[in-house]
């Protein structure tokens, strides 16, 4: 009976519940790196525990920082003991040293270990008189050389990144990217390297609409005074592809929240009348009523943060969340909506007592007719 | 602390160090706090990955070389681990708002403005990066369009109206609730482990390093609550008047209902 009642609670823990608020990214870290406080913490629990989104963020979470940051510890039977393997080696190559004759000994194999053994396995008269020793002076003779290069390629080498241990693709990519950064770097006249002007080019991408020219002729005027040789320029070819794709990808997030015509990004200030105003400073919403001369706290809602604000000019005043809820201030007070996703606000723009029309991080717009009660997405 | 920051390797000066820590524990504690809670709340942090965040954010050209060998491959690696083939798109939105987008003012903001230093710098990237996934999901499954009932294109499940064994549905409804009512008088964390493991098909050692657990500790404490959880249904079920081997079938039958099952089952009883 034990499998059937397993699958049934399979199918009851995959049962999803309204849960309240969610946390937002930054805590779901914090909580995944004992962060919190313990009453944070305790919280956080009770809410995730009933909320199948947040499960589906730290189970998310979970399986990314454990690939990466500690390896999946090996149930297997060999890895568990592999510490075997060195210690019977040591205790192998002991014995057979101990049951050696003397005079195989003194004949000149040394006492050292096993890679300098190589250089005595030439004087051997017999091989048959220690096949042991010969096979481990063979292996030694063949990997000496590999493990010499290894040490010449590490001396001379700079140390790798720890992300170089798992090469993917995307592992590739950045790896031929950094590459092609230094050898810029080391070809470009000092005291500028390549890659602070890959950055230069990188930080007026976003800052300049022509940044996808910007940032390929600044990385090219790099390349340029470097004189770069024939065989660095596919690597810096990819470097500048990869600076363009991503300045492009900069561009396009920057033009769709332009395209939300009216909204403002977090203004520090926003008034509803020229006596009332309101700020969003952090995860509470202060008013002011003289003008901005006091202010006074009317909403707090840590741990969550306000990421948009605006007014109406005479209606409502619009704050959204780091989690995709709206807040609609009427002289009435506050009323609470949520967006169809869970993700920062970065603008909202009002359009009358009860048509608003939020912008999210993604570039997602969603509008609303009726003050709040439902948000449409705007194709 | 300023030295344990390591702010002076990018050239983060004090005061610039500083006031990021003044506004993370203004984000911390929005009201009063008191000096000991401050202390401990400061000490807490991660203030090397925060005077890290502080120099990207200025544009320190050594600090974005730092964060591009080390943070960038993980931070696209995870991309990978969780979205497959729509990783790069995914990870290069993220990329771009890590290094910033003008706003309305032109002034050019970025993400890294919003790590406070509670986690690490990884495991907050990671996080966000997971939060942006979810919500690309959740976007796509909301505007997915529905199937046509007229075009009869691909095969239907057999609804459960259909269904022709009588007891099937209470049976389910009993297994169900009981199921339910058992969840919810577990601890918190205990349902949240519960939940992980269950619902989540997240492994033991995951769940150990979610929840700051030992491996050995999740396994034992699953083990005791499905122990307890199993117990209580049976007791409840055996109160409805269920015979051992109705229990038995009422757990079957609820392993492959599907969980629209409950609500239904609900509203009819309301209804009734």
């Amino acid at each position: 009976m034990s499998e059937p009642f397993d699958r049934a609670l399979r199918a009851a823990a995959r049962r999803g519940r309204a849960a309240g608020v969610c946390p937002d990214a930054a805590m779901l870290a914090s909580f995944a790196d004992n962060g919190l406080s313990a009453d944070e913490r305790r919280q956080i629990e009770a809410h995730a525990a009933d909320c199948a989104m947040c499960m589906e963020h730290l189970a998310l979470l979970g399986a990314v920082s454990v690939e990466r940051d500690t390896p999946e510890p090996s149930r297997s039977w060999f890895a568990n003991w592999g510490w075997l393997v060195p210690v019977a080696t040591a205790v192998l190559v002991v014995v057979v040293w101990i049951r050696l004759p003397d005079q195989e000994r003194s004949r000149g194999i040394p006492a050292a270990p096993a890679l300098d053994s190589q250089a005595v396995a030439p004087e051997r008269e017999s091989a048959a008189a220690a096949p042991v020793e010969t096979a481990s002076q063979d292996r030694a003779a063949n990997q000496a050389p590999r493990i010499a290069a290894k040490v010449g390629r590490l001396s001379t080498a700079k140390p790798a990144p720890p992300s170089e241990t798992k090469l993917d693709e995307f592992a590739s990519h950045e790896r031929r990217d950094a590459d092609a950064r230094q050898k810029a770097a080391a070809a470009s006249p000092p005291p500028a390297p390549a890659t602070p002007a890959a950055a230069a080019a990188r930080k007026q991408a976003p800052e300049n609409p022509t940044a996808q020219t910007l940032g390929g002729r600044a990385v090219g005027q790099a390349s340029a005074q470097a004189a770069p040789p024939a065989a660095q320029a596919p690597a810096l070819a990819d470097a500048i592809k990869e600076e363009r794709q991503v300045a492009e990808s900069a561009r396009r997030r920057e033009t769709d929240l332009l395209k939300s015509a009216r909204a403002v990004s977090a203004p520090p200030i926003v008034s509803a009348s020229p006596k009332e105003s309101y700020r969003a400073a952090g995860n509470r919403i202060e008013l002011s009523e003289d003008g901005g001369g006091t202010w006074r706290t009317v909403l707090s809602e840590a741990p969550l943060s306000f990421s948009a604000a605006a007014c109406a000019p005479g209606g409502p005043c619009w704050f959204g969340l780091a989690d995709g809820q709206v807040l609609r201030r009427t002289p009435e007070g506050f009323s609470r909506s949520t967006l169809p996703v869970r993700t920062r606000i970065v603008a909202i723009a009002p359009d009358g007592p009860q048509t608003a029309v939020v912008t999210v991080e993604s570039g997602a717009r969603f509008r609303t007719t009726d003050g709040g009660a439902t948000w449409q997405p705007i194709p | 602390m300023y030295a344990r920051s390591a702010a002076a390797r990018w050239q983060v000066p004090a005061e610039r160090l500083r006031m990021a820590i003044e506004r993370s524990l203004d984000h911390r504690f929005p009201g009063a706090v008191t000096e000991s809670e401050a202390a401990v709340y400061v000490e807490s942090l991660h203030l090397d990955d925060l005077a890290l965040a502080c120099a990207c954010i200025d544009g320190h050209d050594g600090a974005w070389e730092h964060f591009i060998r080390d943070l960038r491959p993980q931070l696209y690696h995870a991309a990978r681990t969780i979205a497959g083939d729509d990783s790069r798109e995914l990870a290069d939105s993220l990329y771009g708002e890590l290094f910033g987008l003008p706003g309305a003012d032109g002034v050019r903001r970025s993400l890294l403005a919003h790590y406070h230093g509670r986690s690490r710098l990884i495991t907050w990237l990671r996080s966000v990066l997971v939060q942006r996934h979810i919500d690309r999901l959740r976007v796509t499954r909301r505007l997915e369009p529905l199937e046509d009932e007229e075009s009869g294109g691909s095969p239907r499940a057999p609804t459960v109206t259909a269904d022709p064994d009588p007891e099937r549905d209470t049976l389910v409804g009993h297994a169900q609730r009981a199921l339910d009512a058992a969840i919810d008088a577990l601890e918190a964390k205990d349902r949240l482990r519960l939940r992980l493991y269950y619902g989540q098909d997240m492994t033991l050692a995951a769940i150990g390093r979610v929840l700051g657990e030992h491996e050995a500790t999740v396994s034992r404490k699953l083990d005791k609550a499905r122990r307890t959880l199993r117990t209580e249904v049976e007791r409840a079920l055996a109160a409805q008047g269920l015979a051992p081997a109705a229990v038995a079938r009422a757990f079957e039958l609820a392993a492959d209902a599907p969980d629209l099952q409950l609500d239904r089952l609900l509203t009819r009883a309301e209804d009734g």
